[in-house]
């Protein structure tokens, strides 16, 4: 037996070495659907075409969702038939096959085809809904209207109210900070909804009551109802001294609360963002708190209206002096330019917040200058204007909360121009070789962007430039492509499916001329 | 355990572990020469391009391999492209500076079948012993298809690393 298998061994190995053709490598000579075809209904096989019959070893199936399935083929004559599961979605499809031609080698490749129309791999986007976002949303507001128009109403009623006030007014404060408890407790829930990235459905449960509670914004909501709660036993409290300082208590705990959590309390250098942010909050308080009593002051017609709007113009000018230091402050810790007020969500946001803050500014300055020292004076007509103004005041304020509670879902420039940074520096690969370096970047619409050049940093000529991905981790066997060159030293792949994400080894091979090629070799990070 | 029993044993596991050489590319079948000899050529071209008809063969002459002379072959016409050398080589006592520096036939041979190509020149000791001398052949076949066997192994690999490597001669020192 043994002398048997050393006499085939000999016989096969002295083929192997005499022989030129004894045995010859497999080729794909095609298969269909043809390779990077569409077409309109997915196929009920694909069919790979090669030189001569191959023993299949591998045949994995990533469908446009980036799943995959292991497929057994059947052999006709040098063709592999692999029948495809049912269907699986429009979208572009990857057939990765490995064979064994008849010499033993062992060869593969990628084949894609689409069916309806090409698709990038699904992106994993956050799977937050509109409805879940609006809910989100309105939380914000209902807890800035219960701050500014709850603890700032407070505020404005105990200390700069001036005598006797109308128990409606201290109604409607009461109100504004009920509105802020409701929205504080339902935003627990929210949040640990949003941070375990599960949808409204699962709100009925413990886990994100318990995870909003825990999280970082929890702080901030357990602190700004200890104020809503404080202020609400301010507006009760009959010495004066002692709700005026209750109060203040209030508006300060919020004040830090606010630079618990958020994009701004976490912008660099902390030392400087977080006191920014406490200041701004403070002011808008002060400065948004009084409009709504002012407001209820004069329509109710207080006698001792006309002299608390004069009193709460003089302390208006120092705390929109603060506003705006702040601000802009906190513009700069967060990168704003004016691209990015254009040019971002955050961006545009703030522009819009800004457009009614300046009004609100606007009608401010109109009241300290005309229409505050007229009502003092008396009269009907003065006190109409007055009340027309703030109305409008009001209702400003209320847009610029609904403006700012936006930006619970968009990151400032800071954050953005860091994620786009990294993310381009993850999706970029530099390949050096003595004879020449190449720079390969992913592009945003499913393509490569290849930059070649010489190892003196000219660009390199190139005849044609191939190009070969392979994931071996995901089992993904090579796909070829031809780049197309854009001019000399740039090239471009287009309409190329990643069928999984990871470590995509990337082999580049450079025609220079007929007879020499320089091969390129690196690991480009697909998301 | 007889020595014919580990003879057999040797052999097998040899055949086992010995790499799958690269028996489906363009390949010489002289694969080793001695400095400073005449060389013989024979190109052996074992199938056309993915199924496609060999319709031209092109031999890139490495500097330093002299003298180049293709032989003739039936059914197939002979193109040489001359140029000057980069540096004067001694030939017999002769100085050459220029010669032939591409080679290629045109024909027309199915992927079926199977052809050698030949042509004889002169390794100058421009190549020292251990190294290897190779000559890029791009395959040029039916529908614009092309085959280039033209890779040269990188320091630390070998041919067998490669797809297409070019086909090579290793120079040997002479026997003394």
């Amino acid at each position: 037996m043994l002398r048997f298998l050393a006499r085939l061994a000999l016989v096969v190995a002295g083929c192997a070495m005499l022989a030129g053709p004894c045995f010859a490598h497999a080729t794909l000579i095609g298969s269909e659907p043809a390779e990077s075809s569409i077409v309109a209904t997915a196929p009920g096989a694909v069919r790979l075409s090669f030189n001569e019959p191959v023993t299949p070893l591998a045949i994995r199936l990533f469908d446009p969702a980036g799943e995959s399935i292991d497929l057994t083929p059947t052999a006709e004559d040098s063709d592999l038939i692999v029948k495809l599961p049912v269907a699986r979605g429009e979208g572009t499809y990857a057939l990765s096959w490995r064979v064994a031609s008849a010499d033993g080698h062992p060869i593969g490749g990628t084949s894609t085809f689409s069916v309806g129309h090409a698709s990038r791999r699904a992106a994993t986007e956050s799977g937050m809904s509109d409805a879940m976002e609006f809910l989100i949303w309105l939380a914000r507001v209902g807890i800035y209207i219960g701050w500014i128009g709850g603890v700032g109403g407070a505020l404005f009623l105990t200390i700069i109210a001036a005598g006797k006030r109308p128990a409606v007014a201290d109604r409607t404060v009461a109100v504004l900070l009920g509105l802020g408890a409701i929205a504080t407790a339902s935003s627990f829930g929210l949040q640990g909804l949003d941070e375990l990235g599960k949808g409204l459905a699962e709100l009925g449960g413990t886990t994100p009551w318990v995870a909003g509670l825990q999280s970082r914004y929890g702080e901030t909501l357990w602190l700004g109802a200890l104020a809503l709660l404080l202020a609400a036993v301010a507006l009760r409290l009959s010495v004066r001294p002692i709700a005026a300082t209750v109060a203040s208590a209030a508006l300060v705990i919020v004040a830090f609360a606010l630079t618990l959590s958020g994009h701004a309390s976490t912008a660099a250098p902390v030392w400087l963002a977080r006191p920014t942010l406490g200041l701004h909050g403070a002011a808008v308080m002060v400065w948004g708190g009084s409009l709504l009593p002012l407001l209820i002051l004069v329509a109710t017609r207080q006698e001792n209206a006309g002299r608390t709007a004069l009193r709460l113009s003089g302390l208006l000018l120092p705390t929109v002096a603060v506003l705006a230091l702040t601000g802009l402050t906190l513009a700069y810790l967060q990168d704003v330019t004016a691209a990015s007020l254009i040019g971002t969500d955050y961006g545009r946001l703030l522009a819009g917040k800004l457009v009614f803050v300046l009004c609100m500014l606007a009608i401010g300055a109109l009241n300290r200058r005309i229409l505050v020292p007229r009502a003092t004076t008396g009269g009907e007509a003065p006190f109409r204007q007055l009340r027309r103004v703030l109305t409008v005041d009001v209702c400003l304020l209320l847009a610029v909360i609904a403006v700012v509670a936006g930006w619970r879902f968009t990151p400032p420039p800071r954050s953005i121009a860091a994620a786009e940074a990294a993310l381009r520096h993850r999706q970029m690969l530099h390949i050096h070789t003595a004879k020449g370096m190449a720079m390969i970047q992913l592009t945003d619409h499913g393509g490569l962007d290849i930059r070649l050049s010489t190892a003196n940093g000219r660009p390199l000529v190139a005849q044609e430039v191939r190009v070969s991905l392979a994931n071996p981790a995901a089992g993904v066997e090579p796909l070829q492509r031809q780049a197309t060159r854009i001019e000399d030293g740039h090239w471009r792949v287009d309409g190329l499916t990643f069928p999984v994400g990871g470590a995509w080894i990337v082999r580049l091979n450079v025609l220079i001329s007929d007879f020499e090629s320089l091969p390129l070799e690196g690991t480009l990070t697909v998301p | 355990m007889t020595k014919t029993k580990l003879a057999a044993l040797g052999a097998a596991a040899l055949l086992i572990v010995a790499p799958v050489t690269a028996l489906a590319h363009v390949t010489l079948e002289a694969s080793q020469a001695t400095v400073g000899s005449t060389y013989k050529a024979v190109l052996r071209v074992p199938h056309g391009c993915a199924g496609a008809a060999t319709l031209r063969v092109r031999v890139q002459i490495p500097e330093g391999f002299i003298a180049v002379k293709p032989m003739p072959k039936a059914g197939w016409s002979l193109d040489l492209t001359k140029g000057k050398y980069e540096q004067s080589y001694d030939l017999h006592g002769a100085k050459v500076t220029d010669g032939v520096k591409e080679l290629s036939w045109s024909g027309n041979l199915p992927d079926d079948y199977y052809e050698e190509f030949i042509f004889r020149g002169t390794l100058t000791s421009a190549f020292a012993a251990g190294t290897t001398v190779y000559f890029p052949v791009v395959q040029e076949c039916d529908g614009g298809k092309v085959e280039r066997w033209i890779e040269i192994p990188a320091d630390g690999k070998t041919s067998d690393d490669y797809e297409s490597p070019a086909p090579g001669v290793k120079i040997i020192a002479p026997a003394k």
